[in-house]
């Protein structure tokens, strides 16, 4: 243990994940001005929008040296940026509340919204991965192999409409729409949230079905659980204490990228369900050309996307000490 | 020949079989072994079967898809309507397989796109890397970090809902991933002993990626681009569920999905067709891509 932690600080560590950082912070920076470029390039002004059709040139003209919108697009990428240093995303254009508010709000509900999902998922997944597993082509594999190549044939929208006829429509388990609040009734909130957690939830159990059998039948072959059943071990203690753990390498990078496509994938379901979250905002606000705001989620979507992706290979790293030298050697 | 699993009983009640995709290398040929099941021509029967009902759409005595009040609304299936009547009295079935023009078209043309750009720039990259490598790393990097629905939604929203527009920007969408791909591919054949062969015997570059590489990167990137329609049909379904994609009256899967999601309580048939016809050809095309796969031995590379 003692020297496992001195590893962590070796200095080639140290300029691994250094390495890793900075990589990082020059995506999001592309990113961010691939976002902001893209949206100000593109046709639509957001002075019309403001002013509406029936605007005298002097306001345009106005309000757009107000904004700022009358200097080049690559001077008020670099304000944008300043200002985003300084944790100020301006104000929306539309309602005017200040854009880093509202992302503060929006952001807990999405993250729930995916806490949830992933709970449904790997609640699903691990119990069926390892049965599946033990008995490779047996009943239960053989059915939850089809499942999940069907699921993941099932295009989220399709699935939600499917959950909202079975459960909200025939029988009025749940809501179809709407969402309650954690703070006013978190029991509500649970039931309001629901029919979205298990539409995403079902399409990642999907995925993880697939990669945790194919990793832990190759488990099983190993020789150390051989000798584990030949010392008499009972067989769940067998799955669960030596099988499972060095099974759950690539589930966990599996799980981690999807969680990372989620924070941007989950905005079809959120608008169905109308659950206040990042995506519901920035699809709200592409309807109202509120491009601030786009740029911003744009951003932090893609900055909780690179994050992720650099936690789960920190943590395979520390996880796995084969794949840790590996990854440094190269 | 299915290779025999090797069965170890190893007590206890766990029966352990090694993976059915572990590669059987045999001298005789990579190929024996695997071969296509009775499922895959199922799947690749009913995507014949689907495109050539959308070729032949118009040609069909099908009711015109777009014609509102037409007949009498919310019909049940008959032989005049074989799938009945939606909300506005249009013909479901005719509005399906005019709704499949418009998926299968987009999905197979942003994807050959995507294959062309993709594929040559990966292909380039794998093949020479260096500087090109690491340009194109960086730049797909920062790609996939873009929330791709959003670039989606913003040129739509921004340029216009046609069909040129939304397959350019699926198309668009498709080269960084597809690079990737044809780009591990190409830096597993670079490697091997024939391309090696080959340049010793003066083969210059081009000859080499033309005559060598990309033979044996093609059935892989063309098993994998059946996946990647599969995808891009999804997308567009998103999008026009999201009413932004195609404009109406022009119908669509993902249009009709949602149209008849706001009617599911009433008359759910109106989602159910649309959603069974997208399902099925999602299913179809991923089985399809899959089986073809593994067929080719297809590795995906590191992502």
């Amino acid at each position: 243990m003692v020297r496992s932690d001195t590893r962590v600080y070796s200095p080639r560590q140290v300029r691994f994940i250094a390495g890793r950082l900075a990589q990082l912070v020059v995506v999001l920076i592309c990113v961010s001005a691939f976002a902001f470029l893209m949206l100000n390039l593109l046709p639509g002004n957001p002075v019309y929008t403001l002013l509406g059709p029936a605007a005298t040139p002097e306001a345009v003209a106005q309000l757009t040296a107000q904004l700022g919108l009358d200097k080049p697009v690559w001077q008020r990428y670099f304000v944008w940026l300043w200002n985003l240093l300084h944790g100020d995303l301006g104000s929306s254009y539309v309602n005017h509340q200040a854009v880093l508010l509202s992302i503060q709000q929006r952001t807990p509900v999405t993250f729930e919204l995916i806490f949830l999902s992933q709970m449904v998922a790997l609640g699903l997944a691990i119990p069926l991965g390892i049965i599946s597993a033990v008995r490779p082509n047996g009943v239960v594999d053989r059915l939850s192999s089809s499942v999940a190549f069907g699921l993941l044939s099932v295009p989220g929208f399709i699935l939600a409409e499917v959950l909202v006829y079975a459960l909200a429509v025939n029988f009025n388990l749940f809501p179809a729409t709407g969402y309650v609040h954690i703070t006013e009734d978190p029991i509500e909130n649970l039931h309001s949230l629901t029919l979205p957690a298990l539409t995403l939830g079902l399409g990642s159990m999907a995925v993880y079905v697939r990669v945790l059998r194919t990793d832990m039948i190759a488990t099983l072959q190993q020789d150390y659980i051989t000798l584990a059943i030949a010392k008499g071990l009972p067989t769940w203690y067998i799955l669960l204490r030596h099988a499972f753990r060095p099974s759950t390498f690539t589930l966990l990078t599996v799980a981690g990228l999807n969680i990372g496509t989620l924070i941007g994938g989950a905005f079809i379901i959120e608008y169905i369900f109308q659950v206040p979250g990042l995506g519901l905002l920035t699809i709200n606000s592409i309807y109202g050309r509120d491009y601030l705001v786009v740029t911003a989620t744009s951003v932090f979507v893609a900055g909780g996307f690179v994050t992720i992706n650099f936690l789960v290979d920190m943590l395979y790293v520390l996880l796995d000490p084969r794949i840790r030298s590996a990854r440094l050697a190269t | 020949m299915q290779p025999e699993p090797v069965l170890i009983d190893a007590g206890a009640g766990i029966l352990v079989t090694p993976p059915a995709d572990v590669a059987i290398a045999t001298k005789t040929g990579a190929f024996i072994g695997r071969r296509l099941d009775v499922d895959f021509w199922l799947a690749v029967g009913w995507l014949a079967l689907v495109i050539l009902l959308a070729i032949l759409a118009g040609n069909l005595p099908l009711p015109d898809p777009t014609a509102i009040g037409a007949s009498k609304p919310h019909q049940l299936p008959s032989s005049a309507h074989f799938f009945g009547t939606d909300e506005l009295g249009r013909d479901l079935f005719s509005r399906i397989i005019f709704g499949a023009r418009v998926s299968l078209t987009v999905g197979s043309v942003a994807i050959t796109f995507g294959m062309l750009v993709g594929g040559t720039i990966g292909l380039l990259a794998g093949y020479y890397r260096g500087i090109p490598d690491a340009i194109l790393s960086a730049v797909s990097s920062v790609l996939l970090a873009f929330p791709s629905l959003i670039f989606l939604l913003s040129v739509v929203t921004f340029l216009g809902r046609s069909l040129f527009t939304v397959t350019l920007a699926l198309g668009i969408l498709s080269i960084a991933p597809l690079a990737r791909i044809i780009r591990a591919n190409t830096i597993t054949y670079s490697n091997r002993e024939f391309v090696l062969a080959a340049r010793a015997l003066g083969a210059k570059d081009a000859r080499i990626l033309v005559r060598e590489i990309l033979p044996n990167v093609l059935p892989g990137a063309l098993a994998f681009s059946l996946v990647a329609v599969a995808i891009t049909i999804v997308v567009e379904g998103a999008l026009s569920f999201l009413g932004l994609s195609v404009a109406p009256p022009t119908p669509t899967w993902g249009g009709m999905i949602s149209e008849g999601g706001q009617v599911i309580a009433q008359d759910p048939r109106v989602a159910f067709f649309a959603s069974f016809a997208m399902f099925s050809t999602v299913l179809a095309l991923n089985f399809a891509g899959d089986r073809l796969q593994s067929y080719f031995q297809v590795r995906e590379g590191a992502l």
